[in-house]
């Protein structure tokens, strides 16, 4: 933690005559997408499982709907998760989500792998800039932004994700600070969660509720200086995430929802989570984005550590 | 005296319908916009892209490092100042100060009157003097500056009564205050 609060005093002492960037990788700053633009985002997410690579890949299309108003929609598919939910759950034993939804066994595994990738989820997402106070190379921002997700896989956690992996609905704010070298973003919002629910048997499965809250970082490495709209621009960010999410539930065949004692999974938890990452932006249009995910304070039970992000994103103008 | 000559409104009205054949030839060349709250090209590129939407406008020239949009006016389509900004406001940013350069026929113009410029009813608040047939004018209005620098106007605008009704001026198309 301390090599992580040392790494990011240096991006900002770095280079100290840079403007600041808020084109966050994984946090949406409080600004929107100008009115009438259309930005079409790929987001390939990679990481290691029981020694089998898994693989997100997400669309997201947001479009500027007014000018302080935007929508996105992203659909998301992976090879992660399996349309049941896992036997754990109902049983005796411990619940094990280290093959994470593939069946219950080495053997479901390798089944699994054979055939791997499917529709995880349909987001809708909001956000509406309510407070503009903008200056010269600075601005103060905030935003409400909210989301709505359906899930077409299960989900076994306490913590609901709903970028992919969770039907339910969040409410938030952003807060995004802009003076000279320095941008920081604040999120906080609220997870209400919905339960996975297996029609064969009867069974379900519902996340906790939760808090999400980021901290976002970023400044301009390069260039110092302007010249063009075609100069390279390399942006470096700094991104804590993380959730604080209630006790997940289950529900028998016989109709009872219950706790699941013990099991690191499915209790309560928070964590936090650090993000560094790179950014180019060419022709001022398009942007690819390169982060990593590492545990910082606590750790996501939803996914193994290092996970890699891969984000290509073109911006249209009506 | 002649009735119409009454009152000394009547007499600025006729005036200022004087101008305004006198006028109506003068046009708005170009502009000069200073945004504020943009911070990095893809924002500036947003801003120019959403000023090029407007038919009026014949070329943006953005400067990257000062956020200075150039704006140049196609001569055959009718030039709406408020447009300008309002499309710096949807591309999500503020307009920090908007000048515009007008060509025109006349010297002098006294202050506190209504002109037409274009389909622009423009109040200028001041005697100007104009040598070279341009007149470069910064516009006043809480959509053309940056809210410390409104606040101070506004005080000063509040006996100001023009709209875009009050004038004379049939085929205007919009009202704003301006000063040098």
């Amino acid at each position: 933690m301390q090599r992580c609060l040392l790494y990011i005093f240096l991006l900002f002492i770095a280079v100290p005559t840079a403007p600041a960037q808020e084109l966050f990788i994984h946090n949406n700053p409080a600004s929107v997408l100008p009115r009438d633009a259309i930005a079409v985002r790929t987001i390939s997410g990679l990481y290691k499982e029981d020694g089998y690579l898994r693989f997100r890949q997400g669309l997201r299309v947001g479009f500027g709907i007014l000018s302080a108003w935007q929508m996105a929609v992203e659909v998301s598919f992976s090879n992660h998760n399996h349309p049941g939910l896992i036997s754990e759950l109902f049983g005796d034993g411990t619940v094990d989500h280290s093959h994470h939804n593939h069946g219950s066994g080495e053997g479901d595994i390798n089944e699994e792998h054979l055939h791997p990738f499917q529709l995880n989820g349909i987001t809708l997402s909001s956000q509406y800039r309510f407070f503009t106070s903008d200056g010269p190379n600075r601005h103060l921002r905030a935003a409400t932004y909210q989301v709505l997700s359906t899930n077409f896989t299960t989900h076994n956690f306490a913590e609901p994700n709903l970028q992919h992996r969770t039907a339910g609905a969040t409410v938030g704010l952003i807060g995004t600070w802009l003076r000279n070298k320095f941008a920081a973003s604040l999120r906080l919002g609220g997870i209400y969660s919905l339960a996975s629910h297996e029609k064969e048997t009867g069974r379900a499965f519902k996340p906790g509720n939760a808090l999400e809250y980021a901290l976002s970082l970023g400044y301009l490495a390069f260039p110092t200086r302007y010249k063009s709209y075609q100069q390279l621009n390399i942006n470096f960010y700094a991104e804590f995430m993380g959730r604080w999410f209630r006790r997940g539930l289950a529900r028998d065949t016989d109709g009872i929802w219950y706790y699941i004692e013990n099991s690191p999974e499915t209790d309560p938890g928070r964590y936090l989570e650090f993000r560094p990452g790179l950014q180019f932006i060419l022709n001022s249009r398009m942007r690819a984005d390169f982060s990593t995910a590492l545990p910082f304070l606590g750790r996501s039970y939803t996914m193994d550590y290092p996970q890699f992000q891969l984000n290509l994103q073109y911006l249209f103008f009506r | 005296m002649v009735p119409i000559f009454a009152s000394f409104r009547a007499l600025v009205l006729a005036v200022a319908l004087l101008f305004c054949a006198q006028w109506s030839s003068a046009q708005f060349q170009s502009a000069t916009i200073v945004v504020d709250g943009l911070t990095c090209s893809m924002c500036s590129y947003g801003v120019e892209r959403s000023l090029r939407k407007l038919e009026f406008v014949d070329d943006v020239q953005m400067d990257l490092n000062s956020n200075t949009a150039q704006v140049s006016f196609r001569t055959d389509r009718e030039v709406m100042i408020t447009a300008l900004a309002k499309k710096v406001t949807d591309a999500g940013f503020s307009v920090r100060s908007l000048q515009a350069t007008a060509s025109i026929e006349h010297h002098s113009i006294p202050g506190d009157i209504d002109y037409l410029i274009g389909h622009s009813v423009c109040h200028f608040l001041e005697s100007v003097d104009v040598p070279e047939g341009q007149l470069v004018m910064t516009f006043i209005g809480k959509e053309f500056m940056d809210k410390r620098a409104w606040k101070k106007w506004r005080a000063q605008l509040a006996d100001q009564k023009g709209s875009l009704q009050s004038t004379a001026f049939l085929e205007a198309r919009e009202y704003c205050f301006v000063t040098l």
